[in-house]
């Protein structure tokens, strides 16, 4: 056998452990979302280092996650910013997180930049 | 007093509900906005709720937001009193549904939440003037 060869047994094992992995995952503590904060119309939005941004209708301003999304963001946020709260996944919280990153990722990569509402890639 | 008219919603209904809620706020500021309906509110916050066909679930988006409060504003860092005030709506009947019909519904629901007997509101707030001149903007 090579060195570093693995067995059938070991592959098998560490199916396993992915399972377990996986099933983790999505039992895994409170019920979360990972949402969006998105422009409701055409202008200018600020940005979290201070400048102001032009967004279109329907453009993302922040993507994010919360166990409390009731709480977390309607009266500051969507009352002065205008904008509305997309809920787009829901699940635990390592799933929403992987749903947030995906998403900042996308962004990303379309736009070379990240939403005006995020900071860094959480 | 300020008036703004925003959506929670289900990424699916967003942009719909988003068409009547941006319809609604340019028609009903110009009615609202100059007037001062007492108790020291600053805004009325409209909250279209739409997230999950199941009532239960909806709802608890909704509970959070009905409510007289303050909040900080986030661009000039002064406090804003606020009255808000969270209405659910089924994501099913926003898909199913005609855009006319359904802003037509959602006024209806605005106006009937406003003025359920449930919905607690700051004593000296002057609901019922705010609740007829909706609905003298909307006739």
């Amino acid at each position: 056998m090579a060195a570093g060869a693995v067995t059938a047994d070991a592959i098998a094992n560490a199916w396993d452990q992915l399972d377990t992995l996986l099933t983790r995952a999505a039992n895994a503590g409170p019920q979360a979302v990972q949402y969006a904060l998105v422009a409701e119309r055409a202008g200018l939005y600020p940005t979290v280092g201070g400048d102001l941004v032009h967004l279109d209708a329907g453009e993302v301003w922040k993507y994010g996650i919360s166990t409390d999304p009731a709480g977390r963001y309607p009266a500051p946020a969507l009352s002065v910013l205008g904008l509305r709260m997309d809920i787009q996944t829901t699940g635990t919280l390592p799933q929403v997180y992987v749903a947030e990153k995906m998403q900042l990722i996308n962004y990303a990569v379309t736009n070379g930049a990240l939403p005006p509402g995020n900071r860094i890639f959480k | 007093m300020k008036l703004r008219i925003t959506s929670i919603t289900a990424s699916a209904v967003g942009e719909l509900i988003n068409g009547v809620t941006t319809a609604l706020e340019d028609r009903l500021r110009p009615r609202i906005e100059p007037c001062d309906y007492g108790g020291g509110i600053q805004q009325f916050a409209v909250f279209f709720v739409s997230v999950d066909s199941d009532p239960l679930e909806n709802e608890r988006y909704c509970v959070a937001n009905n409510r007289a409060t303050r909040y900080k504003d986030l661009l000039t860092g002064q406090m804003v009193k606020f009255v808000g005030m969270a209405i659910p709506v089924d994501p099913a009947t926003v898909l199913g549904s005609p855009q006319a019909e359904f802003q037509k519904r959602l006024e209806g629901l605005l106006l009937d939440e406003l003025e359920s007997p449930a919905y607690a509101m700051p004593k000296k707030f002057d609901r019922q003037r705010l609740l007829a001149d909706l609905k003298a903007a909307l006739a």
